[in-house]
């Protein structure tokens, strides 16, 4: 059993074929023709507003690999294409691809749209793709999305690098699979990056992270 | 069933059902460093994290191999009594007590496992694997037989209670309360068999040289 | 009874301990033999109920963590202390011009063992979910599969997708909730070089 991490070597081209990779997204060949055409209304709905139809044709993918109904797909897309269009605003200007992607994760599952603004606001000149996949999987694992946004924003704004935003939620999951309750875990860990962050500003725009 | 009638049965190698816990270590403190698997694993394997269990698999089924490699003397048998204790103890995995220790318990899974298919070959077979080898030659004296040949010979030869005690007493370093659990029988026993053990290995082994 | 120290036996002992017995192929066989058996002690806990198969892995490269289940760091008992290393930097990173801001990609190790199968596709949300875009590679030792793949920082999900047909999600790794489809998938983030 190797828990050993892997160390990077040359990854230029393992680049390049990503970049390549996300151009040529294709529906599966084994979609019917019934699905196709559906689909492929929601991706001329997308292309008219500009969304990526990368992650459209990926969704509809993945519905074909579990082997999902026609309508589920189709519901699934559409579901999508509405997620990413809020996301796309509240992460303007200019989000990417990515960050895009990412915020349609966090609606996903309950995180209120209004935060992916805030997060924006924290962070305007760096991706936040990170964040907000943290956040997402902090939701995920059952705290409250409100509670969990507002930590995450927090330490944003106080500062915090991507490495302390993913350690706390590494450490988050592992004190909850030792048996802490969740928000206790997310509190206690947030304290501590809280600790080593600079003081905040004295006019905040946002909400102190302990409770009132 | 009584729990002496259940404790002999048991000795004797025969399958009873609920037994597997009735039994308590006389010293739940290991006195040698443990090589026992963090008890976190056992615990969550039995509340039915497969891949804990497939930890339990792999952290143990070296050393059960080895175990009864000796005891059985082939790889096949060694190999399905190891087979057979992991399912044993998949199953019955509700039955482990959470303030035990998995080693032991799992050892006297594979003890009687062993038990089980040395009988069953033995009925099968006319001719006796171990113990009671025709005069012929096994040792005799052969300058070319490395040393791993010799022992294994020697420890063929053992009867299977010495053998057994001397196994798990030297090369799985368990100690004489957790043997105990593993077999059934007493501490004082245990002792003398793994004396009987090595003074008959002593001999035969200086016999090599 | 003193049981003496006895030099003839404690090397015989090393001798017969010294046998390295480790037998990937009965590992696998026993997982597979407990695989289709009843639990009928199983008391419900919040994992899951999928169907227990094959082991799997998947291991990072050193810039990317996994946020997964990773049995080591769970049995550990979490540092009470704080989440960050002592002398952290308290300045933030400098900040990219968010146009070029994406990190560049990190190389990740999908690993599986799979006796069994013929063909394990990596499928997820970084290949569009084809089915053969990603097809790891036999390892050396029969029954292993591999495959290394630039991902972007930031959540990512998948599956294994083992002779075209079977969805295996990554036993090792946290799971994610589908609520589109129902079949759950395996959860990682990759954290930015």
């Amino acid at each position: 059993m190797n828990f050993r991490p892997l160390y990077l070597i040359g990854f230029a081209s393992l680049a390049a074929a990503l970049a390549a990779g996300a151009q040529t997204a294709r529906l599966d060949a084994s979609a019917d023709v019934g699905l196709r055409r559906a689909v492929e209304r929601e991706l001329v709905a997308a292309r008219t507003i500009g969304l990526p139809e990368g992650l459209l044709i990926a969704k509809a993918n993945e519905g074909i690999a579990k082997r999902a109904t026609p309508k589920r797909i189709t519901d699934a897309v559409a579901a999508l294409g509405k997620r990413l269009q809020v996301a796309r605003t509240q992460l303007a200007p200019n989000p990417s691809e990515d960050e895009i992607a990412a915020g349609a994760d966090a609606l996903y599952v309950g995180v209120p749209a209004p935060i992916l603004k805030k997060m924006r606001a924290a962070w305007p000149d760096r991706s936040l793709a990170l964040p907000l996949g943290v956040l997402t999987e902090l939701v995920a694992k059952g705290l409250p999305a409100t509670r969990a946004a507002q930590v995450v924003t927090d330490l944003m704004a106080r500062g915090a690098s991507n490495v302390q935003l993913y350690t706390l939620a590494q450490s988050v999951q592992g004190d909850v699979a030792a048996g802490w309750a969740p928000e206790a875990a997310l509190d206690l860990r947030a304290r501590g990056v809280m600790s080593l962050l600079p003081p905040a500003p004295a006019a905040s725009a946002f909400t102190n992270p302990r409770r009132p | 069933m009584s729990r002496q009638s259940r404790r002999a049965a048991a000795v004797a190698g025969e399958e009873v059902p609920g037994v597997l816990w009735a039994i308590q270590p006389v010293d739940p403190a290991p006195v040698r460093p443990s090589t026992d698997i963090d008890p976190a694993i056992p615990l969550r394997a039995r509340g039915g994290d497969a891949q804990a269990f497939a930890e339990l698999v792999e952290f143990f089924h070296g050393r059960c191999l080895r175990y009864a490699r000796y005891m059985l003397g082939n790889e096949e048998d060694a190999e399905d009594a190891v087979q057979d204790t992991f399912v044993r103890v998949y199953d019955h995995l509700g039955q482990f007590r959470p303030d035990a220790r998995f080693e032991p318990w799992l050892f006297r899974i594979l003890a009687n496992r062993c038990r089980t298919v040395r009988e069953r070959r033995r009925r099968r077979e006319s001719l006796v694997i171990t113990g009671e080898l025709p005069a012929v030659a096994i040792d005799a004296p052969d300058n070319t037989r490395d040393m791993m040949e010799a022992v294994e010979a020697a420890l063929k030869r053992l009867p299977t209670e010495q053998r057994e005690a001397f196994l798990l007493r030297h090369v799985e370093d368990l100690s004489y309360e957790d043997m105990s659990v593993i077999t059934g029988v007493r501490l004082s026993a245990l002792r003398m068999r793994v004396k009987r053990a090595c003074d008959t290995l002593r001999i035969r082994l200086e016999q090599e040289r | 009874m003193h049981e003496e120290h006895d030099e003839l036996i404690e090397r015989t002992a090393e001798a017969l301990r010294d046998r390295r017995m480790a037998n990937p192929r009965l590992v696998s066989r026993i997982l597979t033999a407990v695989e289709h058996r009843p639990r009928r002690w199983w008391r419900a806990m919040t994992w899951p109920s999928a169907p227990f198969s094959l082991t799997a892995t998947a291991a990072l490269a050193a810039a990317g963590l996994l946020l997964g289940f990773m049995t080591r760091q769970a049995t550990e008992a979490p540092s009470r202390g704080l989440a960050t290393q002592p002398g952290a930097q308290a300045i933030p990173l400098l900040p990219a011009a968010r146009g070029s801001a994406e990190p560049a990609p990190v190389p990740v190790q999908f690993t599986l063992r799979a006796v069994r199968a013929s063909q394990v596709a990596l499928v997820g949300d970084f290949n569009g979910w084809s089915p053969t875009s990603t097809l790891l590679e036999p390892g050396q030792e029969p029954g292993t599969w591999s495959v290394t793949v630039p991902l972007s920082a930031g959540r990512h999900v998948y599956a294994f997708l083992v002779d075209g047909r079977t969805w295996m999600t990554d036993p090792r790794a946290q799971k994610a909730r589908d609520l589109d489809f129902g079949r759950e998938n395996s959860v990682l983030i990759v954290q930015a070089p």
